[in-house]
């Protein structure tokens, strides 16, 4: 396999990966906002994709789809929310990383949602406190936060179970 | 290949779960603290924590008024308004006090209730 | 060839995710679990502020979804109560139109009209002591201006010849009053404020309010709130309290607004039958029932009449009420004696 070819296949599968996480950034976009839970928390089903490429392609893929993440969400819905976008995913990101590679800690794909969770609504609410410098936000939506993390673990990691065996195919089928 | 689910995620789901709790805590201690709210037409317009006030200082929420913070107590200290009722309304220490500048529709006001809503006068 | 071979692999991967059911299970759980979740916190969900309105102060706590574009709504309709209906000071309100047309059928809105004629039924069954016809003795008395002095004897008589709600014609929607009288509805407004607030909320999705218009209460939905009862020596402090719900609160004190002349006080509630502040043994008198316009307009009229008038007045309207004597003891009609707490012990609670 020649070095150019395989740079164009990265960039294709890179621009796939990209897409998906944009598509379902925006279809996440779409579900009206729950009652109780504040504004912008989402299940971030889109962080499936993040964690995908942790998990089968690597750190540096990984990154690169999350900062497109924030720039696609700072494009759409300004400064604000590409910095909690952002912080969101670089932590969850980093989170999933560690989690995935490491060989020890028997963790399940729900356990692994759950923290990469966690730290997404941490990251989020850390920059919500800076910007409006009021960290009161942190106990008063911290709780609720946790508790949503919970919940959207859980889906991001039966998802990420449901969609690892087949993207992990595909990926072996072009290579 | 990795579990769906194991027996270390329940430990996360715990933890997470006492986490949220943890966050909770300064909620409960949070009654005990004094937050006087400064309102200027009908818009908060700066928020003190008496508790934590050493000092004695002033804030104007405009030219006409100012207000006299120190530890556990606020008050309007000057007001351009011929009839000063706000002024006359001393300091405010204690939870759900109201003072209030008619005129400059100024109000401060001391959060949480303690034991009641309202009062009725 | 070699997409077909790769769909064939995908597919006998999908094949092997295992356990399938199962996680559909987890999921539709964990969605209901936090379902639930969410219903309690929104349905807790509080929002308070604090606003001058009406020239007063105004408290709103809400509980429920929306409550920050509700406030707002709220804080809207307190100021179209004071620019379209009640206001003296205000051009153009109802009330402004008539007291400047005497002895004319002034046209007004359906709300104007039923808070006048309530009144007046209220004026009636009290033999006059509270009155809406009482403008042109408040505009003497100032009581919301300063330097306020006592006025002279000759003007108060030639004011009070004039008071009388019998000359109040009202007809549908029309009202008329007699040259030189004018109408006060200073002691219902607020009241009135809170019933139109009442109705305001009722379109909305909140699930229980607690709202102050300058001291007048409204208690909106099923959750029980603890209201003070201001203690007249110091009224940012409480006497006692009333756990209550769905229900509306006034008070009427001799605290409210006063000033001192030659060793004398003159507190604001003035008896519209002598045109003099109500001498009476009372303090305050809280009253609890149904209607806004009416614990306002029933507490007033009750401090005028004192405790033993009274209790025929209130039993007329269905209301409670809580009597604050100027000799430190408090009574409570039968209906409030369980929900009356004490808080002050300076204060006594009588037979």
């Amino acid at each position: 396999m020649n070095t150019k070819n395989s740079t164009a296949k990265k960039v294709a599968f890179l621009g796939i990966m990209g897409a998906l996480a944009i598509s379902l950034s925006f279809l996440e976009s779409l579900i009206p906002p729950l009652p109780g839970v504040p504004p912008g928390a989402k299940p971030g089903l889109s962080n499936v994709v993040t964690m995908f490429l942790a998990s089968s392609s690597g750190a540096g893929s990984a990154f690169i789809i999350t900062i497109l993440k924030a720039a696609f969400a700072g494009i759409t819905r300004g400064t604000t929310a590409m910095l909690m976008s952002g912080a969101g995913g670089v932590l969850s990101t980093t989170a999933a990383l560690l989690l995935l590679r490491s060989k020890k800690l028997k963790i399940g794909y729900i356990g692994i949602g759950i923290i990469c969770a966690v730290c997404h609504n941490l990251g989020q609410l850390i920059v919500a406190c800076v910007l409006s410098g009021t960290w009161a936000l942190i106990t008063g939506y911290g709780p609720i936060l946790m508790l949503f993390a919970v919940l959207t673990g859980f889906i991001t990691g039966t998802a990420l179970r449901l969609v690892i065996p087949p993207l992990e195919k595909i990926i072996n089928v072009y290579n | 290949m990795r579990k769906l689910f194991s027996r270390t995620d329940i430990f996360i789901i715990i933890g997470v779960i006492v986490l949220s709790f943890i966050f909770l805590i300064p909620n409960v201690f949070k009654n005990d603290e004094l937050i006087a709210q400064v309102y200027a037409d009908g818009e908060i317009v700066k928020e003190f924590n008496l508790s934590e006030i050493d000092e004695e200082t002033v804030f104007c929420p405009n030219e006409n008024i100012v207000i006299s913070v120190r530890n556990g107590a606020i008050r309007f200290s000057s007001s351009s308004c011929k009839d000063e009722l706000c002024v006359n309304s001393g300091w405010l220490t204690a939870k759900g006090q109201t003072a209030a500048c008619l005129p400059q529709k100024v109000v401060i006001t001391i959060k949480g209730a303690g034991k009641t809503d309202m009062i009725t006068y | 060839m070699q997409n077909r071979v790769m769909f064939l692999k995908i597919a006998e991967a999908i094949k092997k995710v295992d356990k399938r059911a199962w996680i559909a299970l987890a999921l539709c759980l964990s969605l209901i679990i936090g379902i639930v979740i969410f219903d309690t916190v929104k349905k807790n969900r509080e929002f308070q502020t604090t606003s001058v309105a009406m020239g007063t102060i105004i408290n709103i706590k809400l509980y429920g979804p929306d409550g920050e574009e509700t406030a707002q709504l709220i804080a809207e309709n307190i100021n179209e109560t004071e620019r379209a209906l009640l206001s003296r000071n205000e051009e153009n309100s109802d009330i402004d139109r008539i007291n400047n047309n005497p002895d004319t059928s002034v046209s007004v809105s359906y709300e104007t009209a039923d808070i006048i004629s309530k009144s007046l039924e209220v004026s009636k069954n009290c033999g006059g002591v509270f009155d809406i016809t009482i403008g042109e003795i408040t505009k003497l008395w100032n009581f919301d201006g300063e330097n306020q002095s006592v006025p002279a004897k000759e003007k108060i008589d030639e004011a009070l010849s004039l008071v009388g709600y019998p000359y109040v014609e009202l007809s549908d929607t029309s009202v008329k009053i007699k040259e030189g009288q004018s109408l006060d509805l200073g002691a219902v407004g607020k009241g009135a404020a809170c019933d139109r607030i009442k109705t305001l909320l009722e379109s909305t999705k909140t699930d229980s309010a607690i709202i102050s218009v300058g001291g007048s209460l409204l208690l909106y939905g099923d959750r029980e709130f603890t209201v003070g009862i201001a203690n007249p020596q110091n009224s940012q402090t409480t006497l006692g309290t009333l756990e209550l719900s769905d229900a509306f609160v006034s008070t009427s004190g001799n605290y409210e607004k006063f000033f001192e002349q030659d060793g004398e006080t003159y507190h604001h509630i003035l008896d519209a039958t002598t045109g003099y502040p109500a001498d009476s043994r009372l303090s305050s008198v809280t009253v609890v029932c149904d209607s806004g316009l009416l614990s306002d307009a029933l507490s007033t009229a009750c401090y005028i009449l004192g405790y033993q008038e009274s209790i025929s007045l209130l039993a007329k309207y269905n209301a409670q009420a809580v009597f604050v004597f100027k000799d430190k003891t408090i009574r409570t009609t039968d209906g409030l004696r369980e929900c009356f707490t004490l808080t002050d012990e300076s204060f006594v609670v009588g037979k």
